[in-house]
């Protein structure tokens, strides 16, 4: 089973990302980072996921609580006072561990092989963790990673959360060889939930898959308020489905950075595809890339292939 | 004296002036070294670190643990420009045999954060190379800023020309957002910057006197400084600027320095500004935390000082 410890700031997405993790990756350890909500909120959403998956062996490390440079600004609006709203979950009885997040990452990448990152949050903690030891770069998998874009962003026109929340913090990341598989707003975009989903999922008759309906809920409702369309992307499973199912996706690989100085794109993941002469046309030419490429790009998912894989793990429960 | 004034965690990239000023730190009873955590600067990590080692082996301080800290800027590249000031060994080319100690385990930034939060109120951190390891450490662990005594960083240039560039000390604009991180964090902060250093100068003569006493530290001393003098003369200064041992000093007696106080914006680096520091004297841009900036200084009686506990150190 394949190894992943999941960075995240839950979040209704991450929470699924979480959930669908559980039924076909091995978690070691759930690291939390501010974003979606402050630091005291996700990592108190973490420790109520897994008690809700019944996987309280999972232990969950609390990471950074601020980025790196800039002052947080959380996304409220989309995951509500909690960063968590919907369900009425009971208060956690589990604790968060004493160690470090950006600590456990470093020793357990450092002593086992084969591990992959899946950071669905900011990049706070891994950015510290590769500041910190950057031998943790050639140990890794890899990461298969949430945020920023090929085409347009959501916090501005041209960032997405994630990475705008830390850009600093996303420009070391994405700068340091690490093998990055990175599933954007472009791609996410293309895997969403419905009501339909919604009734899907209800009908499963589970009692985790009743709680996932009442954040759906509100987080169709959160999305539609700010777009004006009845869908929520699905962003964060989709790094771990890159994962299970690899398959599912389409990847280009292709050279990306983090623009920390723009006036207008400031957060902006600037992704280099001159050699893709054309895209968005029906004709594109391909020539050679003009940057080394250090980023696989997800640019397609199987919209119906992933809604099965999401659905089928959250029956399993 | 009874009781240290100070337990200090010396961050330091030796380095010729790191040296110096750790031999100042390890003879004066007012210091207690708890540990030295390294970093890149005036060498690559590999040299600062195996320096700092040499460092401690020479006092006979095994005790004292050396932490490797980290190896590259936040954000931009590492420059490696110190070799022309501190040779390629980071000593003056001295190219002394290596220590028999080892690096303790764990990381420089992990290291800080841990000892100050289980220490509130006691530890004071010196700094006297790039920021890196004191940006990684606020980052990890923000209670930190409560919980530290005193931060006293040598670098910046509040009202004088810079060295690494016409606006910036080269310690700022090695990371110049590690510093940003570090003067936004609100602990109470001291700036040791060219304006207090390059205001004492060290003079051939005086140097040729502290080579003649002829104890470890200074026999380690006549053989590390003569590449940076000559740098210095290089630079038409006779003699060489008290860099590092003057945030030693300023911990050991304040009152050596003016000091002002103002919020300082570190510039990030649009169109040659990287490392600039700014300090707002007149509250302008009405931003915090202040920092404690050291504009003037008693060169005379600090150099007096450090020969004084230079000798008495190893009588």
């Amino acid at each position: 089973m394949t190894k992943v410890i999941i960075d995240c700031d839950p979040g209704h997405d991450d929470a699924l990302a979480i959930l669908l993790a559980g039924q076909h990756l091995d978690i070691l350890g759930i690291t939390t980072v501010a974003g979606n909500q402050t630091s005291d909120k996700v990592t108190a959403n973490a420790l109520k996921i897994v008690e809700l998956m019944d996987r309280t062996d999972i232990p969950v490390f609390r990471g950074a609580q601020v980025p790196l440079l800039r002052k947080a600004i959380h996304a409220g609006h989309i995951h509500g006072e909690t960063g968590l709203d919907g369900p009425d979950f009971p208060t956690p009885v589990k604790e968060v561990e004493d160690r470090h997040a950006v600590d456990f990452i470093v020793q357990t990448l450092m002593a086992e092989d084969d591990v992959w990152l899946a950071p669905v949050g900011p990049l706070t903690n891994v950015a510290l963790a590769i500041r910190q030891r950057p031998e943790i770069v050639s140990r890794m998998a890899g990461i298969s990673l949430m945020g920023g874009s090929l085409t347009t962003g959501n916090s501005t026109a041209t960032a997405e959360f994630n990475i705008w929340f830390d850009a600093e913090a996303a420009r070391i990341v994405y700068d340091s060889g690490a093998p990055i598989k990175m599933c954007g707003l472009n791609l996410t975009q293309q895997a969403n939930a419905t009501d339909r989903e919604i009734e899907r999922i209800r009908n499963q008759g589970n009692r985790v898959g009743e709680v996932v309906v009442q954040l759906l809920e509100f987080y169709l409702d959160a999305g539609e308020r700010v777009t004006g369309v009845r869908k929520a992307a699905l962003h964060d499973p989709c790094a771990v489905a890159a994962l299970i199912q690899p398959d599912l996706l389409e990847f280009e690989a292709m050279h990306v950075s983090v623009e920390t100085r723009g006036e207008l794109t400031y957060g902006m993941t600037v992704c280099d595809y001159r050699h893709l002469r054309g895209f968005g046309s029906s004709q594109v030419d391909r020539g050679p890339l003009r940057q080394e490429a250090n980023v696989e790009v997800a640019m397609k998912i199987d919209e119906s292939g992933f809604l099965d894989l999401l659905i089928d793990a959250l029956g399993r429960y | 004296m009874s009781e240290p004034r100070h337990r200090i965690i010396y961050d330091t990239d030796p380095g010729v002036d790191d040296s110096m000023a750790f031999f100042l730190a390890h003879t004066s009873p007012e210091i207690e070294l708890l540990a030295l955590t390294t970093i890149f600067g005036n060498g690559g990590i590999e040299t600062t670190t195996a320096n700092a080692l040499r460092l401690v082996e020479t006092v006979d301080r095994p005790d004292i643990p050396v932490l490797r800290g980290a190896a590259k800027p936040l954000l931009h590249a590492y420059d490696g420009r110190g070799a022309m000031v501190h040779g390629s060994d980071g000593l003056g080319d001295s190219h002394m045999p290596p220590a028999s100690l080892q690096p303790a385990n764990g990381q420089a930034a992990q290291f800080i954060a841990e000892q100050i939060m289980a220490a509130p109120g006691e530890i004071t951190l010196v700094a006297v190379g790039p920021l890196t390891n004191l940006a990684l450490a606020v980052s990890l662990e923000p209670g930190i800023a409560d919980a530290v005594r005193e931060v006293i960083i040598m670098g910046g240039a509040a009202t004088v020309v810079g060295n690494a560039s016409p606006v910036a000390e080269a310690n700022i604009h090695n990371d110049a957002a590690a510093a940003r991180i570090v003067f936004e964090a609100g602990w109470p902060l001291t700036m040791v910057g060219l304006d207090a250093t390059q205001a004492t100068i060290m003079s051939s003569a005086y140097l040729d006197d502290l080579y003649a006493i002829g104890n470890p530290a200074t026999d380690f001393i006549a053989r590390i400084v003569p590449f940076y003098h000559r740098f210095h003369t290089r630079q038409g200064v006779d003699g060489i600027y008290v860099h590092d041992s003057s945030a030693i000093m300023y911990a050991i007696d304040p009152t050596l320095y003016e000091t002002r106080s103002a919020y300082v914006r570190v510039c990030l680096g649009h169109e040659g500004t990287r490392g600039q520091t700014i300090p707002d004297w007149r509250s302008q841009w009405r931003a915090e935390p202040a920092c404690n900036v050291c504009l003037g200084v008693d060169a005379e009686r600090l150099k007096a000082m450090y020969r004084e506990r230079l000798i008495h150190g190893f009588a």
